[in-house]
């Protein structure tokens, strides 16, 4: 009987233990809950926090109704803002005028505006830090002017707007900076790159309403040093390059005029690995960027002989050469805005923390003004695609 | 084949309790005041006093050629009447000539002349009497105390079927039916070896239930063979009426939803139990043989792991598993997730999910509550519901529960698919009662679910996870060679190894481990003729 009552007192103790953890007072159906995709925030000119949460409607996208009745009527995605002296206050706001409960779960992207990066994003992390359900690796972004101004992009492949900036994301076409990189970021200084978006008004996607011929695609990167957005930004092209020297880019074009008859080669740039190095010899530290990549010829006009080895020897020295100037470039610029962008001093702190503490508190000038960065690529051409010859010179025109 | 078991009986007779007569009321019923009982019609009128009101007692009164009055007494419908009249009747009364040489009684008792296979001596008239109703003609005759009784027993029984329930595709088609005599040559015929041993006792005081054990004498633990025959020795009911009976009063943990024995219909199964070393408890009237010990691991192989092809038999048997854990966790997943973590969920899957959920009124635990229920209903229904209107239930559970609840809202569309998944893996179960037993448990871990989310999913399953480390089907603890692990034994548990690689017989029921000696492949070493 002793082992019974064991059994029993173990099982009402376990029992117990689950009342104290959480219980049916915690459980939410799923129709009750609003799902915030996407957070976007804002500064005002008088200093106010603007809250706006991208909320998808699943009322309007009820699959396959019975009868076929055909496309639910209206937007399956929703936005409300609220403006508040602070994040929580305009999140108190939302809530009190929701019919569900705001859910922070699935948020995969928080876009912040120009005024609010500039003032910095402490607030942004604070909060949300502070969810325990936010998901740390939700994408950061930047958009060059007011937040809102995402709200009337078009969704033309995409039935909500976090699935367009995840998927940018995802492919690799922007950088992948989440809550939880700018966070550590901070701690080295909060130097880092944050991915910027661009608004137009050219009907390059094709749109379903002609009324609105916007159009919103990746615009460069914002760079940011001591956890505030500088005046200098990151082109696309320039975006691209950073993006090659953290290593996230999976693939690339790169055109090139040939060295025959400056007639343009488009080069295809796939296999992509960069690693960042710190030197140390005495006091002297010094970066070395080595990146490797292997390209093949996506399109050529040249009527440059590419069956000869020696030439592509040369292209490749072309290639790389030009990629190498890229890096040097963005990196001045990151130079420039007093940015470490590419946190090599988290690489310096990992191989050699002594020496990082003890150019703690100067890095930042040093990185500016000193730092020796040696950049290294090179790229192997590997095939010249189907063909050797161009349409050009094949049929002699 | 009937001669065989019938010796076989005598021979492995239980002794003690199998031979108890039956217990018949006193005063002008006790055979013991018959005086000597040599008396042909006093024997009768006692016999009628005891029968009576019995239509199917068949009282033969005839005089032999030697001038003694003779009676046959048997059970109308359960005896070969061709045999009765040809080799017993008629030799007795034209064999004329033989007869009066000799004694007739000598002749019938001790030389057993009459021309019928088994012909067995008794002198209690309650035996007779036990005999008569156990389908034996029984053989009186004036002046003398003993009675013969003759096994031709010749009464309708349901032919060999394809096993219904248990089919597979590549084994054997024969199921068990519900006489015992040709179960027991399906068993012999798969295992011609003077180890195969058969006991027999009787039980149910009124059934007089025949209880057959089979085992492989020189391969099952002697120890075991002696703990069920104890453990059936304390049947004490008035009827057997099916293996379930025994199952109930047998089993080691009568509290708990798993079943401790295993069944099974196959007689190829009953064998392949038997040569591991389990025994086989056969009952009378049951086409439903019982295997002691089980685990739970031999409870989730099917015969058919054990004919096909051993890689796709693997295969199977991890979906099998896969399943059972789905049977009986998916629906409490699904309300735990839903409820407290839908960060769970891919974004994408959850918009798709709480799209169909939208309309529903109900609480995730309801409405998976509900079509569970509705579930049960249905399965229960189609079992009990004559075949000839069987196809009305599935038209009306595949619309009313299937599309017509989701087009009105009532449920969703995800609940549905949950749903008849989990039904679908309780059936993926091979043994009915261990998914009965997953089925009911779901319906606890859904309130858990409901209630504690994950972590009481979790719970829930820890503790019914401590429960089956706890039981015990004959001392073999239920969840080995898992717990506790038997590396020699895992060979069957989750792969199923090649026949040629399962050299031993598994550790933990038989002390006589080597099932085959030499390497089964050697042949591919030497060279043959076609290589």
């Amino acid at each position: 009987m002793t082992r019974n009552h064991r059994a029993l007192a173990t099982a009402t103790l376990i029992f117990l233990l689950l009342i104290g953890v959480g219980g049916c007072w915690s459980a939410q159906e799923l129709n009750n809950r609003a799902f915030v995709n996407t957070v976007l925030i804002d500064r005002t000119e008088d200093e106010q926090v603007e809250l706006t949460l991208g909320i998808p409607l699943p009322n309007r996208m009820i699959p396959g109704e019975a009868g076929g009745t055909g496309q639910p009527e209206g937007d399956p995605f929703s936005f409300i803002t609220r403006r508040a002296e602070n994040l929580s206050q305009a999140l108190n706001l939302i809530q009190i005028d929701l019919s569900r409960n705001v859910t922070f779960g699935q948020t995969r992207v928080v876009v912040v505006g120009r005024r609010e990066a500039e003032h910095g994003l402490d607030e942004v992390v604070e909060f949300v830090f502070r969810q325990p359900s936010f998901r740390l690796s939700a994408s950061l972004f930047v958009t060059p002017g007011e937040v809102k101004e995402i709200t009337k992009a078009p969704m033309v492949f995409e039935r909500i707007l976090s699935d367009i900036l995840r998927k940018y994301v995802n492919n690799h076409y922007v950088l992948d900076t989440t809550v939880k990189d700018y966070k550590l970021a901070l701690y080295q200084g909060g130097d880092i790159l944050i991915p910027l978006l661009s608004f137009g008004e050219l009907p390059e996607i094709a749109n379903e309403n002609p009324k609105t011929n916007r159009w919103m695609g990746s615009g460069g990167a914002a760079i940011f040093s001591g956890g505030k957005m500088a005046k200098i930004e990151l082109t696309p092209l320039e975006h691209r390059t950073a993006l090659w020297i953290s290593s996230q880019l999976k693939n690339t074009t790169l055109t090139l005029p040939s060295p025959t008859d400056e007639k343009e080669i488009s080069f295809y740039i796939e296999g992509i690995k960069t690693s960042i190095k710190p030197k140390v010899q005495g006091d002297q530290v010094s970066f070395k960027v080595d990146s490797s990549a292997k390209a093949y010829i996506e399109a050529s006009l040249s009527r440059i002989d590419l069956k000869d080895p020696q030439v592509l020897r040369e292209l490749e020295k072309l290639l790389s050469k030009d990629v190498e100037e890229q890096f040097i470039h963005v990196l001045d610029k990151t130079r420039k805005a007093r940015s470490d962008a590419f946190l090599m001093s988290q690489y310096l702190d990992w191989s050699h923390p002594k020496i990082w503490h003890s150019m703690q508190d100067q890095w930042k000038n040093y990185y500016a003004k000193e730092l020796p960065i040696e950049v290294d690529v090179k790229i192997k051409l590997n095939r010249t695609g189907g063909v050797f010859r161009s349409v050009v010179h094949e049929t002699n025109r | 084949m009937p001669i065989i078991r019938k010796l076989q009986r005598r021979k492995h007779s239980l002794g003690g309790k199998s031979g108890k007569t039956p217990t018949l009321p006193p005063s002008r019923t006790d055979a013991s005041s018959l005086a000597d009982g040599q008396s042909l019609q006093v024997r009768l009128e006692w016999m009628k006093q005891v029968l009576k009101d019995s239509s199917d007692i068949i009282y033969r009164e005839f005089t032999i050629s030697s001038g003694q009055s003779c009676a046959l007494v048997y059970v109308r419908g359960m005896i070969a009447q061709e045999t009765v009249q040809q080799f017993i009747v008629r030799s007795l009364q034209r064999e004329s000539a033989l007869l009066q040489e000799k004694n007739i009684y000598q002749f019938l008792f001790e030389d057993k002349a009459l021309s019928v296979s088994t012909a067995t001596v008794i002198d209690d008239l309650n035996q007779a009497i036990q005999a008569i109703l156990n389908a034996e003609a029984l053989l009186m005759i004036d002046g003398d105390k003993r009675m013969l009784t003759f096994s031709i027993s010749d009464y309708p029984t349901r032919g060999i079927d394809e096993a219904p329930n248990e089919s597979v595709i590549r084994g054997s088609r024969e199921a068990f039916i519900e006489d015992l005599e040709k179960n027991l040559t399906m068993i012999r015929r798969r295992i011609k070896s003077p180890h195969l041993k058969t006991p027999t006792v009787n039980k149910g005081r009124e059934t007089r239930t025949s209880i057959v054990l089979a085992y492989v004498e020189n391969v099952c633990k002697p120890e075991l063979v002696k703990e069920v025959q104890r453990r059936l020795s304390y049947i004490d009911m008035d009827g057997i009426l099916g293996s379930a009976y025994v199952e109930e009063i047998i089993e080691d943990n009568p509290y708990t939803p798993f079943p401790q024995l295993q069944y099974t219909e196959r007689p190829d199964v009953v064998a392949a139990a038997v040569l591991e070393g389990r025994i086989a408890i056969i009952v009378d009237g049951s086409p439903i043989a019982l295997l002691a010990p089980v685990t739970l691991p031999m409870l989730l192989q099917s015969a058919e792991d054990y004919y096909q092809r051993y890689i796709a038999a693997n295969w199977i048997r991890w979906i099998r598993y896969f399943f059972v854990f789905a049977s009986l966790t998916l629906p409490s997943i699904y309300i735990a997730v839903t409820t407290f973590h839908p960060e769970m969920i891919p974004s994408q899957l959850l918009i798709t999910i709480a799209a169909s959920r939208e309309i529903v009124p109900f609480p995730a635990l309801w409405e998976a509550f509900a079509m569970e229920l509705a579930f049960e209903a249905l399965r229960e229904a189609s079992i009990r519901i004559p075949k000839s209107i069987g196809q009305a239930v599935s038209i009306i559970g595949a619309l009313i529960i299937g599309t017509a609840a989701v087009q009105a809202g009532i449920v969703s569309a995800a609940m549905v698919i949950i749903v008849s998944l989990t039904g679908i893996a309780s059936f993926i179960i091979p043994h009915f009662d261990l998914g009965l037993a997953f089925r009911l448990l779901r319906f606890p871990i859904m309130i858990l679910a409901s209630m504690f989310g994950l972590y009481g999913v979790t719970c829930g399953l820890i503790l019914i996870y401590i429960h089956l480390v706890n039981l015990r089907s004959f001392g073999i603890p239920y969840m080995s060679p898992i717990a506790p692990l038997m590396g020699k034994d895992l060979g069957d548990t989750f792969l199923r190894a090649p026949w040629w690689k399962m050299k031993n017989r598994p550790a933990l029921l038989s002390n006589n481990e080597n099932r085959q000696n030499s390497n089964p492949r050697g042949w591919v070493k030497e060279k043959g003729d076609f290589e």
